[in-house]
């Protein structure tokens, strides 16, 4: 036969439960907008029940106990979520570093290489047709100047957004170590606290934004253990593990994509760090082609106005600086005693003074195709390789909106799954109201029915 | 399907950053009036946009060559002209020495006005242009071609042309040596003037007058090929123009926006945003807390 005084302590769980469901349903309000806050929910279970022996056993409840207070988080999403991050990582930072470098081709708008190509061709044309002119001397001087400047100013700049490209690889290293031994660290926290029966639900939730933004700098993969804790794995080494972290390969050989310390070496696939080392092989592979281009000008322009005679027969003069080996677009550059005096420029290689057909054939190089450069023509390859430029830029800023639409979609589900409803915590809060309310009357009703039997009993 | 709280807000974020770029971008095109502003706006168009410009540089090039061609051709023919007219006076002068009634001393005036004509032709034969080359000394446009010494011409220059490219691998000789010409012309004046000197009517009528007809028939046909070409350096000018004219139009075609369709679409992007504005104002004004008392 249950006693009076149960009826007391089964209400006491029951104001006690709504009052922690309330308190739950507050923290979720509180967090809404708290960046990687997974909603919590309360798990409500029923008392283990008391038997009594009549004419035959029976139960009655002892109230409610509260089992957990739960995150509601879906692991598979989580992962999803790492790749999604990883390939957007990747392609921004390939796309961010593309736009910039695209940036120094004013193409097609003038002011650019290939201006300066055609200028060059251009005046030599000119002092082909008033060959020893003074003002077409000046004009070849000027123009020869304007393109080795050109491709010299072209090239630095690319050589400025390489090293940037080295710096921010070094940044991202440090950061992926931080964040590899934040997870250490949170792991070990985690593990701890869920021996002891706990649910360490905000450790759980700064671990997994660790996670998500070490996702977009390398790409990697999570994987749970019973204790609580996770592994992470890039590419086939342990990043994290239950001995803790370890520190990425930082050594390359520049624009690959395999990280090496001498004992271990990774090959990465995704995250802000492989789009970092694509944008350092790219730009590396721009840089290699002016050099073709300055190299080749070089030697076919020098090879034709070697053979130009000054007036005192001269011959075997260059235009431009030539050296073994050749100096690319870097140390392309007009010869000091071009420089100095536009009046030394040859136009023939009769030594006359009206003779231009040294100065024509130059004009001629423009429209004849390199071999060393695929067979085509000076400005063509140019046209080529920038188009090639804007094809990049393009590819990758598609590339970048594909992820960032497949990170937003993911990112839907999961806080469709994980996110707060204000919505839904109002209601929820109502129901816990009225329970509350219900089990405060049904707490009267009980110290009611016990006053009763006290005043019965004087 | 579940929507969170923060997410929904999220999404105007989002909705209202995609449309503002794509409105500042439908902006930049309206206000450069250009669809590509950089490469990878359309590298395939980039990329026929400078090769069309490095074609277009190149057409203008040969008109500026075959505008210098042209400044030579009308610089030798103004000097034929002015040839002719000196052949001409010699001419009127070798009639009057034929006749044997004229006196020694009208022909000893008449010898002088070679000598005249003579030292004009050398002149003419000197010529510089507007930069101070010598037309008429072949290659050697720099020294001076010709100069006498007791009735005899010496040239200084060579035989050899000045050649402009005035289209893609054809060139156009600009230049006449002034060698032999000038130097034939000098010596014939100079036996006409010896023989108006000696009085020797016979070589007069049959040599001299008939030696300087030649040298004016030669001139008149030089004159006329000067002025053929002059026609075809105009020709050519004219078709370069017409080319390049176009491939104005076709790289504006490809570079340039059309006005009206980026207007149009500058007015949709505007509205897209509008409506990406209106939809956060008006979601975000419910909420359950509305209702409650």
């Amino acid at each position: 036969m249950p006693s009076l005084s149960s009826g007391y302590n089964i209400m006491n769980t029951a104001l006690q439960g709504f009052q922690t469901a309330l308190d739950v349903t507050g923290n979720n309000i509180a967090n809404v907008n708290t960046p990687g806050y997974t909603r919590e929910s309360v798990n409500f279970a029923e008392s283990d029940p008391t038997t009594f022996y009549g004419t035959s056993p029976y139960q009655i409840g002892s109230g409610v106990t509260i089992q957990s207070i739960g995150q509601i988080r879906s692991a598979l999403l989580d992962s999803s979520m790492n790749t999604a991050q990883s390939g957007l990582g990747q392609y921004q930072t390939l796309a961010n570093t593309l736009k910039a470098v695209q940036g120094l081709f004013p193409e097609p708008n003038s002011g650019g290489i290939s201006d300066a190509i055609n200028g060059f061709f251009n005046a030599f044309s000119t002092l082909a047709a008033s060959p020893s002119s003074p003002s077409a001397q000046l004009g070849v001087q000027q123009a020869a100047e304007t393109l080795s400047s050109r491709v010299q100013g072209t090239y630095s700049g690319l050589q400025q957004q390489a090293q940037q490209t080295t710096a921010q690889m070094t940044a991202t290293f440090n950061q992926i170590d931080q964040l590899s031994s934040s997870i250490a660290n949170l792991n070990q926290q985690i593990s701890t606290q869920t021996a002891e029966g706990g649910s360490p639900n905000a450790l759980l939730d700064t671990r997994a934004q660790d996670i998500q933004q070490l996702g977009g700098l390398v790409n990697i993969q999570a994987s749970a253990n019973p204790n609580g804790s996770v592994n992470i794995y890039s590419n086939g080494l342990n990043l994290v593990d239950p001995g803790g972290a370890t520190k990425f390969p930082r050594n390359s050989t520049p624009g690959s994509m395999t990280f090496t310390n001498g004992a271990t070496s990774v090959t990465i696939q995704g995250g802000q760090l492989a789009g970092l080392a694509q944008a350092s092989s790219t730009i590396s592979g721009y840089m290699s082609q002016l050099d073709s281009l300055a190299n080749n000008l070089t030697t076919q322009v020098n090879a034709v106005y070697s053979t130009g005679k000054s007036s005192t027969g001269k011959t075997g003069q260059d235009l431009f600086v030539a050296t073994n080996p050749p100096g690319g677009a870097s140390g392309f550059d007009i010869t000091a005693a071009v420089k100095a005096s536009p009046g030394a420029i040859l136009s023939g290689s009769s030594g006359n003074a009206g003779d231009g057909a040294m100065a024509q054939s130059i004009s001629n190089l423009s429209t004849s195709s390199v071999s060393a450069l695929g067979s085509q023509s000076f400005s063509s390859f140019y046209t080529n390789f920038i188009g090639g430029v804007g094809t990049d830029v393009q590819n990758a800023g598609n590339s970048t909106t594909t992820q960032t639409a497949l990170v937003a979609q993911i990112q839907n589900q999961q806080q469709s799954i994980s996110g707060v409803n204000l919505d839904e915590e109002m209601t929820n809060m109502l129901q816990y109201q009225h329970g509350y309310e219900s089990a405060a009357k049904a707490l009267s009703v009980i110290d009611a029915t016990t006053e009763t039997l006290i005043q019965t009993i004087q | 399907m579940r929507i969170s709280s923060n997410y929904e807000y999220q999404l105007y974020t989002s909705e209202i950053d995609n449309t503002t770029s794509a409105y500042t971008n439908a902006q930049q095109v309206v206000s450069t009036g250009k669809q590509i502003n950089q490469i990878s706006d359309n590298p395939a168009g980039a990329m026929s946009a400078v090769t069309m410009t490095g074609l277009q540089s190149q057409i203008n090039q040969f008109n500026s060559n075959l505008n210098s061609a042209k400044v030579y051709l009308t610089n030798n023919e103004a000097a034929m002209t002015s040839v002719t007219n000196l052949l001409n006076q010699a001419y009127q002068i070798g009639v009057q020495g034929a006749n044997s009634t004229t006196s020694p001393a009208a022909l000893t005036n008449l010898a002088s006005q070679i000598t005249d004509i003579q030292s004009s032709l050398v002149n003419i034969a000197n010529t510089q242009n507007s930069t101070g080359q010598y037309i008429f000394a072949g290659q050697q446009t720099n020294t001076q071609p010709f100069t006498t010494a007791n009735g005899k011409v010496a040239y200084a220059g060579d035989s050899n042309n000045i050649n402009i490219e005035v289209s893609p691998g054809q060139n156009m000789t600009v230049n006449t040596p002034g060698a032999p010409l000038f130097t034939n012309i000098y010596n014939q004046l100079e036996s006409l003037k010896q023989d108006l000197a000696s009085g020797s009517f016979s070589k007069i009528s049959n040599t001299d007058i008939a030696n300087i007809k030649g040298s004016q028939s030669k001139i008149s046909d030089m004159n006329g090929q000067f002025g053929a070409q002059i026609d075809t350096v105009a020709n050519l000018t004219t078709a370069n123009t017409a080319r390049s004219t176009a491939l104005t139009s076709s790289i504006s075609n490809v570079v340039d926006a059309d006005m009206a369709t980026a207007i149009v679409n500058m007015t949709q992007a505007q509205n897209a945003y509008q409506a990406a504005l209106e939809a956060t104002a008006q979601g975000s004004k419910f909420s359950l807390v509305n209702f409650l008392g």
